[in-house]
């Protein structure tokens, strides 16, 4: 068995908000002003709640297999088959997440900051920063992201604060957007958004029991959801949503128009920093799920070699991506629309199959 | 065939090393809340032991294996080589009652007539019985020699009937005027005492020698702090002696339970540490920690806590430290009441403390003796000091190289204005600056203080006026980089600082390379290697990440009367330090009384 230590829930708390909540500085908010017009920052709570629903099932699934982690479930309920297959899916969906935030950071990057330097520069030297995390383990992960969590969160504050300058509550409204049938399929539709939260079935057995898993995964959840509508309202509050439908970074634009006096003004580098630890906290927690979920799937003891080998894998598939269009109007898309069947969809086959076959384990909590 | 070895091993994979890594991990057994509640615990354990014994000794009439016989049991012992070698090291180690003999075997030990520091003096006990004595010159102490020990041995009127009472135990106990003597048996024990300055006397026809208290070696008095002077608190600070170290501590906490334990260390200078702790707050787990890594130690040489500390610690290859040393008593007894373990060796005047975290590093003994308001002050002063010292040049150069449009315009400008003739680039421009300045720093360390001036003089001139005004460097660079050495200074720790002096230049590079974001996952892989380190089994950012039950003593220093509790991240096992209400003289009136 993999040692990946222990760790608390508020460490595991600030890893997965970190996690997801990394969309908010992409593309993700100006795809969903293009989908819902200017009501995205409520149409994201319908999509936190599915996602609390969604991670119910993954809850109730770990609690039938106290200390268990996801990999060993399907295998034990769905059958060694059918439990490769679907473990192996779920890898592969995090592995493919974690590709495509790095594609699009680097994309963004390049768009806003580092204009001319090459994209494969820009990767190598984030996947040295992730394969070093990942050896270093899944605890110091976690540790990290919440000594980061202080930081970010000042900052993330700070641009909310300062930009007030620039809201128009008019922008508001309508306050149905596009239709409430839009918004409720949308909201459904990106519960996507929060199908990291899956991660918590991967490390599981590194909390100290089920009843953790339960208290992070919905205090995350919630978290995220609010973080996540803040962000969007400020948004929402700053640029008109034909405009907000263009902006790839909608934070960082949201920073550059920061203007107080004669000194307070371009501060968007500052917030370049809360945007790059978010990232890298959110690929690397990604990735680690990924080797330890093949790691455990193969029974492999050791994470080094396959955290070297996947990191040449996410290296060269990051570097697939052809330009920012490409990526965010089809992948990314893509992702947002059917995201939600790997994090929820299998994990409640499996929590059906294990009931059906009265699979599980005494819990002695 | 180093090299290649070292490329082969890039290619090859091997298997990871299970290293026994220590961890602090809580158990039931340590859920305790106060005193009372462990002696209790104690008693139990005596109880179980008591109970086991009985068991063992009650199951002994029903084992099946009779006892042996004394001709079988020798029998045994005489098969067995590694028994019969003890039996005659033991044997040869043991003090004859042939004082000539004695007195040979000592010469050979102790190099006379070689070693001139060794000295022996014969003697007649009470002018009849024959002895010598034995001592090292320079560490016993002459007066102590002549006053108590020759003076009363040979003056013939402390003896009535001579003959009868040269006996070593008669001396003992009626003639020596002198506290701390003791017997001992065998050489090894006699010459390290020897060794440490005591005085040996062997009498012709005991097997046994008195060892006699006369340490009496130059040593320092008790002076000022040198790294750790503040302007509030007591300025005393500890010495090489590791007995003056032992009591300066004792002096401050007057406590029964504080328990000094002393662990020899170094094969060949046959130096020693003291550890302490308080029995009933520090936790034991710790304490068998501290000790078990000591008495591991396999070294001929160990001078002191500088490099006893480099043999214990976690992680030797990290930069960050992970014993605090000081060299102060009070703060050494401060940590000794938080329930932690303290090292003091003989050799130098710190005291080395475990396990601590990231954030003791950062606080000073200061920060008691004042105020909240101006500790907490100070403190985020500190934690701004050690940001400027570690980022200032790097954010320079990102902001110079990368992200210009974040200066404003009039900056610029005036920033341009003065690089307009310098012909290095920034990077360069900095490091010259900056090792400059580690230069002036490292040699200001290592000069004479008659000639300490010239040499602020010299750097004054290097790192400022001339540098500028040969178009070297930018006046702008010598702001930043005097900012960076205040930054640095600021921090309390002088390891944590040198630490920081150190990852500055990663961060220079970084920026150089990338700017903010080089800077960004600079600090993401230092951060995340920071994270993963471990003090005695304690996280390095307990208790923030992970958290733990705290003071308010983390980055803000709380009121005194609000910090009630031990750190929990060390399993105290007394928990509380203050009594409810601390300040018993504040009348709360509680909500619903009577107004």
């Amino acid at each position: 068995m993999i040692e990946e230590g222990k760790f608390g829930v508020q460490e595991t708390v600030w890893l997965m908000v970190s996690t997801i909540v990394t969309k908010v500085f992409y593309t993700s908010p100006a795809q969903v002003a293009s989908l819902v017009g200017n009501v995205s920052w409520y149409m994201t709570l319908i999509s936190t709640a599915t996602a609390i629903l969604g991670f119910t099932f993954i809850y109730l699934l770990l609690k039938r297999f106290p200390g268990w982690d996801i990999a060993t479930i399907m295998k034990d309920t769905l059958g060694g088959f059918f439990g490769f297959v679907f473990s192996i899916a779920l890898a592969l969906y995090l592995l493919f997440l974690a590709t495509n935030t790095l594609s699009e950071f680097t994309e963004v990057a390049k768009a806003y900051v580092f204009l001319l330097t090459p994209s494969s520069f820009i990767i190598g030297i984030f996947v040295v920063g992730i394969l070093v995390m990942c050896i270093l383990g899944l605890e110091t992960q976690a540790r990290f992201a919440k000594l980061a969590a202080y930081t970010m969160l000042t900052g993330f504050v700070l641009v909310l604060i300062l930009g007030t300058e620039n809201y128009d509550i008019n922008r508001l409204f309508p306050i149905l957007g596009y239709g409430a049938d839009k918004i409720l399929i949308t909201g459904l539709a990106r519960s996507s958004v929060y199908g990291e939260i899956v991660i918590l079935a991967v490390i599981a057995p590194s909390l100290q029991g089920t009843y953790f898993v339960k208290k992070a995964g919905y205090i995350s959840l919630i978290l995220s959801g609010l973080l996540i509508s803040l962000s969007v309202l400020a948004y929402s509050l700053s640029f008109p949503y034909y405009v907000a439908q263009e902006i790839v970074a909608p934070m960082y634009e949201m920073a550059e128009l920061i203007d107080y006096g004669r000194f307070v003004q371009r501060v968007e580098p500052i917030f370049l920093f809360i945007w790059f630890f978010s990232s890298f906290i959110s690929i690397t927690a990604l990735f680690y799920c990924f080797v330890s979920l093949y790691c455990k799937i193969f029974r492999i003891q050791d994470i080094r070699p396959i955290a070297l080998g996947s990191a040449l894998i996410l290296f060269v598939s990051a570097l697939f991506n052809m330009d920012l269009g490409v990526g965010a109007v089809q992948r990314i898309q893509n992702i947002r629309q059917y995201g939600w069947i790997p994090p929820f969809i299998l994990p409640l086959i499996a929590l059906i199959v294990g009931m059906l076959r009265k699979r599980g384990v005494r819990s002695h909590e | 065939m180093g090299l290649f070895n070292t490329i082969k091993k890039l290619f090859i994979y091997r298997e990871p090393l299970q290293g026994d890594q220590f961890e602090l991990l809580e158990d039931a057994s340590e859920k305790i809340g106060s005193p009372s509640q462990t002696q209790q615990t104690n008693t139990d354990e005596i109880i179980n032991q008591n109970a086991i014994l009985k068991g063992a000794t009650d199951k002994q009439p029903k084992g099946k294996k009779s006892p042996l016989r004394v001709e079988e049991w020798n029998m045994e012992r005489q098969q067995d080589p590694a028994a019969l070698k003890a039996d005659t090291t033991a044997q040869v180690d043991r003090i004859s009652k042939d004082l000539q003999q004695n007195r040979l075997r000592i010469e050979q030990e102790l190099n006379i007539p070689t070693n001139r520091d060794a000295k022996v003096r014969n003697l007649r006990i009470g002018k009849s019985a024959k002895a010598f004595i034995v001592y090292i010159e320079g560490m016993a102490d002459r007066s102590t020699i002549n006053d108590f020990i020759l003076r009363p041995l040979m003056m013939g009127d402390n003896f009535k009937t001579p003959q009868e009472e040269c006996s070593a135990d008669y001396i003992l106990e009626n003639i020596l005027t002198i506290d701390g003597v003791t017997k001992a048996s065998d050489y090894t024990h006699t010459i390290s005492q020897i060794l440490e300055g005591k005085t040996a006397l062997f009498i012709d026809g005991s097997e046994f020698c008195l060892l006699v208290e006369s340490r009496g070696f130059e040593k320092r008095n008790v002076d000022q702090p040198v790294t750790e002077s503040v302007i509030s608190g007591p300025h005393e600070s500890f010495i090489e002696d590791l007995r003056t170290n032992l009591t300066l501590v004792r002096k401050i906490v007057k406590n029964k339970n504080l328990i000094t334990e002393i662990l020899p260390v170094g094969k060949t200078n046959n130096s020693k540490c003291g550890i302490m702790y308080i029995d009933g707050i520090a936790n034991k787990k710790i304490v068998d920690e501290v000790k078990r890594r000591i008495q591991s130690l396999d070294i001929d040489f160990v001078l002191g806590d500088g490099m006893l500390s480099q043999l214990i610690e976690d992680h030797p290859m990290a930069l960050f430290p992970q014993i605090l040393r000081t060299e102060r008593p009070d703060r050494t007894a401060s940590f000794l009441m938080e329930g932690k373990v303290i090292i003091i060796s003989d050799g130098t005047p710190h005291a080395s403390i475990v396990p601590v975290t990231f954030f003791h590093m950062m606080h000073a003994s200061e920060d008691s003796f004042i105020r909240w308001q101006f500790g907490t002050f100070l403190r985020l002063v500190r934690y701004m000091g050690m940001g400027l010292a570690m980022l200032l040049p790097a954010l320079y150069i990102a902001l110079t190289l990368f992200h210009h449009e974040m200066i404003p315009t009039e900056l610029i400008l005036a920033i341009e204005e003065s690089r307009e003739n310098v012909p290095f680039p920034v990077i360069v421009e900095i490091l010259l600056m900056e090792l400059s300045f580690e230069l002036i720093r490292e040699a200001g360390i290592r000069v004479p203080d008659v000639i300490g001036q010239t040499l602020g003089i010299i750097g004054a001139l290097i790192l400022g006026q001339s540098a500028v005004a040969a178009n070297l460097v930018s006046p702008i660079l010598v702001i930043i980089v005097s900012i960076t050495g205040l930054g640095s200074f600021a921090i309390p720790n002088y390891d944590l600082a040198i630490a920081i002096r150190i990852i500055r230049f990663v961060f220079i590079a970084l920026a150089a390379v990338l700017g903010f974001y080089g800077i960004a996952i600079g600090i993401f892989i230092i951060g995340g290697f920071a994270c993963s380190m471990k003090s005695f089994g304690i996280p390095y950012f307990t208790p923030v990440a992970p958290r733990a039950r705290v003071n308010p003593d983390i980055v803000i220093r709380g009121p005194l009367w609000k910090q009630t509790l031990r750190p929990d991240s060390t399993n105290p096992l007394d928990k509380t330090r203050t009594g409810k209400p601390v300040r018993g003289w504040v009348n709360r009136r509680q909500r619903g009384d009577q107004k």
